[in-house]
């Protein structure tokens, strides 16, 4: 019997990934624009982006969204009000979205009649950090009511991010929540990277979010 | 998390690389896990066997380093490991940095394996 080592310098992709890339293949044709929203739950994901939704539509752009949670159908129920196609994901135990349930839930759309995909995560500050789902950009949400140091505790997560909202402004106040401080934290995982601040319940910042997300568009493929 | 479906991209992948090496048999497998890749080396331990079982890689040794991550720094143009993945800045000069040159990925650094020798013998009774 001889051994011998084998040098091999592989990257191991598990199959998620190599689905997230196909995926991903097929929102660039398709000239769809993806983003994955990802937050703690309760941050106030469906509320911004169902405001967000409103107005993209009176921008003249089509979205359509997906929405994960354990159980109900509430969250799709909710952002379905802004008049965008909007459909849930239901997990049941699993905490966060794979690539597979998002192309399984895009049956029956036709991606190029859309400008714009949103899916809402499970909230969860940790897996969904693990698990592409072929997004072109991802929106990590933080609100000024849990703290300014999420993103030390969570640097994982905010590392992946493209963008960082942050999210009930209008309680920033009453919670004392500061705002350069959290600023300070998320450059310290992600030097330079564009932080937006909003008010879902107020409008505080819709214009310029969805001129952010205006600007991640693709040239049409 | 995900590191059973990660075990066995690995059983597969390697299973294709040496297909046509005449192994017999995986002594060791070695593999590098970045900081940020998000796999856990002790989840992994846990799941490798379920997906090796029945396969040449069952008793293979699994080595699994874990991979510091590093980055780049324009002002001090040298990639250095980061003191903590709480803060993205170079230890050298202290300016931030994005710039990740490693720690992102989850490798097959090499493996050792046992081949099924072709003797002298059997050659030259052929
Ligand atoms: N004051 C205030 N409350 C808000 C704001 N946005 C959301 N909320 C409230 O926060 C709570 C949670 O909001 P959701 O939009 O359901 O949060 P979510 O992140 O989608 O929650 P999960 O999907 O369960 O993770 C609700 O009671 C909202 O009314 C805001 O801008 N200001
Ligand atoms: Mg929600
Ligand atoms: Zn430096």
């Amino acid at each position: 019997m001889n051994t011998r080592i084998v040098e091999l310098r592989k990257n191991i992709l598990n199959k998620n990934d190599t689905l997230a890339h196909q995926l991903r293949s097929r929102f660039h044709a398709a000239g769809v624009t993806v983003f994955n929203w990802v937050s703690s739950p309760g941050t106030g994901k469906t509320e911004l982006l169902k405001k967000t939704l409103i107005r993209l539509r009176e921008m003249g752009f089509h979205s359509a969204a997906l929405v994960g949670d354990l159980e109900t159908d509430n969250d799709a129920v909710r952002l379905a009000e802004s008049g965008v196609p909007a459909r849930q994901i239901k997990t049941h135990t699993l905490c966060h979205l794979e690539a597979d349930m998002v192309e399984r839930h895009l049956e029956g759309w036709n991606l190029s009649d859309f400008d714009f995909l949103f899916i809402e995560n499970i909230g969860n500050l940790v897996c969904p950090a693990a698990w592409d789902l072929g997004e072109d950009i991802r929106v990590v949400l933080l609100s000024a009511t849990e703290g300014e140091d999420k993103p030390l505790k969570y640097p994982k997560l905010f590392h992946t991010a493209d963008v960082v909202v942050l999210t009930k402004m209008d309680l920033a106040e009453p919670c004392e929540f500061n705002r350069h401080l959290a600023e300070q934290n998320v450059f310290a995982i992600r030097p330079g990277i564009p932080i937006l601040a909003t008010s879902a319940k107020r409008g505080i910042g819709l214009e310029n979010l969805c001129t952010y997300l205006v600007s991640c568009r693709r040239e049409e493929a | 998390m995900h590191e059973l479906s990660l075990s066995y991209a690995t059983v597969e992948s390697v299973l294709e690389s040496i297909a046509n090496l005449d192994a017999c048999r995986v002594v060791s497998l070695t593999l590098s896990a970045g900081e940020l890749s998000g796999v856990s080396i002790e989840a992994f331990r846990f799941s490798f066997p379920i997906a090796a079982a029945g396969t040449i890689l069952e008793d293979a040794e699994l080595i699994i380093n874990s991979e510091p991550v590093s980055v780049f720094c324009r002002e001090c143009n040298q990639t250095s490991p980061l003191v903590s993945i709480q803060s993205f800045r170079c230890p050298l000069c202290g300016l931030p940095s994005g710039d990740i040159r490693s720690g992102e990925d989850f490798l097959i650094q090499s493996i050792e394996i046992e081949t099924a020798e072709v003797t002298q013998d059997e050659h030259t009774h052929s």
